[in-house]
């Protein structure tokens, strides 16, 4: 569809992106934002539907899924347009590289879903980027992983302020809603370090130890307001679950996740 | 995260309420911030502006009414909430001229959520006309470029069509105001201009998500009224929103929770992260208002620092079946 600019193209810094979006600058400030274009366009048919397009560049594709993942919609549909991007009633929002981006729609018009597709196709087949995935996405065992509930936390991941850099996934198992999360951490001995600080962090804000899940060199596992909560390293990497309500599915998945990483060179 | 306390049994809706995602804790936001923050106000402009006071705009007689009415036609609940609260003729006199501060933050469609309704606005302008209001002005100080925040809205055309007055910022609207007893706002510009003369002031605000809040409702819609480089105060927002519902003495606000952002805010952006939520509430009390609005996106009174903080210092009443509220529905 034939487009007309319906605003000058607008770019914003770290210094100035709240005066676009205000609080909700902070969400992409602390995930390494670099800078932000944005512009109108509506149809030349019809100029009063009308759509804006923001282009973040966050430098490498795992911040840009940060802001992606942590914005992310349910009841999506799929896009074919990269590994990570989806559509909503009025509005596509995708990552290219280290690229976020969101195409809004002024309302929900098929007219305009066509544009905007047809924009984000252009955007992503003409800016050239050598990130298309996620190798750490690809560690999560694959049995009842929901595909669309992964996030990458570029801090304070699970409120404890040295997770940083932590990927998690949903999972459904058997109906039992668990959160797998890993992280890879500079060596094996901050790995280890670090599993063990999250465990005091949990007690020390009234966790009780329980005996962990078997078969997992130094594993701790803790029961924490009504949920349970496990982690451990293994090699470079932290992992272990989260907020799991079943012990049992909390230990199943922990076992997998531990083999899992042993399988794999990510 | 800050400093660990001491060990204490969390409730399990506290535990997730922590850990929640990897939302901003005042450990980070400090870290984040300190090279931004500048505790000093903008300074003054060449020719030294007089300090402004705001009045108290509040009816004494109408203290402490409120009313939530349930229903999805905005101009029907906005009106059955007005008529329970006494109607909007108990606290607009004839010769009033009354100012209606919206949330017109964004450059965005009205679709979206994040700027208040223009068809609501509309109403009540034409409401406080026949209750015998001389004038009517609306303003804001957007986030966004003003022109386009009110042109997207919808809130220009709406004003216009209405018969008020739509009032945009100027920079020598600004004059330095002092809260007593504040620790954030000391001779912070002010958007003073469009309130000299005003008798009645009403502030009508949407019920939205807020990445930095938790909400943003009717406190928080004061803070169209700063000006200076107003996002420091993002350093220590329960304190500004705080501050904000004790400089701002309203006549009345309107929440509006027809349609919620539940997700994203407060810019939103997807029609997904709406909830029809059906409810409109008019109250005295600006704190009573948001406390009963805090439900609208799951979450309690003490899931926002700032209703209890503003509580405790008298801007309202945080347990708002305190005043009996009027409960409708249409």
């Amino acid at each position: 569809p034939e487009l007309r600019v319906l605003s000058p193209a607008e770019s914003f810094g770290p210094h100035n992106l709240h005066l676009k979006i205000d609080g909700k600058a902070e969400l992409y400030l602390q995930s390494g934002f670099k800078k932000m274009i944005c512009q109108r366009f509506a149809l030349k048919a019809d100029p009063k539907v009308w759509f804006e397009v923001f282009v973040y560049d966050m430098g490498t594709i795992a911040p840009a899924f940060a802001v992606y993942s942590q914005q992310k919609r349910a009841d999506v549909r799929g896009l074919d347009l990269g590994a990570f991007a989806y559509g909503t009633k009025n509005a596509l929002f995708l990552v290219h590289g280290g690229l976020y981006v969101e195409i809004i729609g002024a309302q929900a018009d098929p007219r305009l879903e066509k544009a905007m597709v047809a924009l984000a196709r252009n955007l992503v087949a003409r800016t050239k980027v050598t990130e298309r995935s996620i190798a750490e996405l690809g560690v999560f065992p694959p049995q009842g992983l929901e595909r669309g509930n992964l996030l990458f936390f570029t801090n304070n991941a699970f409120g404890y302020d040295k997770f940083d850099r932590v990927f998690a996934a949903g999972y459904d198992l058997g109906g039992q809603k668990v959160t797998a999360f890993l992280s890879r951490r500079k060596d094996a001995a901050a790995a280890a370090a670090l599993a063990q600080g999250f465990a005091r962090f949990l007690i020390r804000n009234g966790g009780k130890a329980v005996p962990p899940p078997p078969g997992i060199p130094g594993c701790a596992a803790v029961e924490i307001a009504g949920v349970y909560e496990v982690v451990f390293s293994r090699g470079v990497f932290l992992a272990g679950v989260h907020q799991a309500e079943n012990r049992a599915a909390a230990f199943t998945l922990a076992g997998q996740l531990y083999r899992r990483l042993g399988e794999i060179k990510p | 995260m800050s400093a660990p306390d001491p060990p204490e049994k969390l409730s399990r809706r506290e535990f997730m309420r922590r850990a929640a995602g990897a939302g901003l804790t005042l450990g980070a936001a400090a870290g984040l911030g300190f090279g931004l923050y500048d505790s000093r106000p903008p300074s003054a402009s060449p020719e030294e502006k007089r300090p402004v006071t705001l009045p108290d705009y509040s009816v004494p007689a109408a203290k402490g009414r409120m009313a939530i009415v349930h229903g999805g036609d905005r101009i029907k609940t906005l009106g059955a909430a007005l008529a329970a609260v006494g109607g909007l003729e108990s606290l607009i006199k004839k010769g009033d001229r009354v100012l209606l501060k919206v949330n017109a933050a964004f450059a965005l469609p009205p679709q979206l959520g994040a700027t208040t309704n223009p068809e609501l606005t509309a109403e009540l302008i034409r409401l406080c006309r026949r209750a015998g209001a001389s004038r009517v002005i609306v303003t804001d100080n957007p986030i966004n470029d003003p022109a386009s925040a009110f042109r997207l809205s919808g809130l220009e055309a709406a004003v216009r069509a209405a018969g008020g007055r739509l009032v945009l910022p100027r920079a020598e609207f600004f004059r330095p105001t002092t809260l007593p007893g504040g620790r954030l706002i000391k001779h912070w510009p002010l958007m003073a201009g469009p309130l000299e003369g005003i008798t009645k002031l009403i502030g009508l605000a949407p019920v939205k998500d807020h990445h930095r809040s938790g909400a943003s409702m009717t406190m928080k819609n004061w803070y169209g009224l700063l000006g200076g480089s107003r996002n420091v105060f993002h350093q220590d927002i329960n304190g500004i929103i705080t501050e904000l519902a004790l400089l701002v003495r309203p006549t009345l606000v309107i929440l509006d929770g027809t349609m919620t952002m539940m997700r994203n805010g407060p810019t939103g952006g997807s029609l997904e992260d709406l909830k029809k939520t059906d409810t409109m509430i008019v109250s005295t009390d600006q704190v009573a208002a948001d406390a009963r609005g805090a439900a609208l996106l799951g979450k309690r009174p003490a899931d926002l620092p700032w209703i209890g903080q503003a509580g405790a210092r008298g801007a309202g009443t945080v347990d708002f079946e305190k005043l009996r509220p009027a409960r409708l529905k249409v």
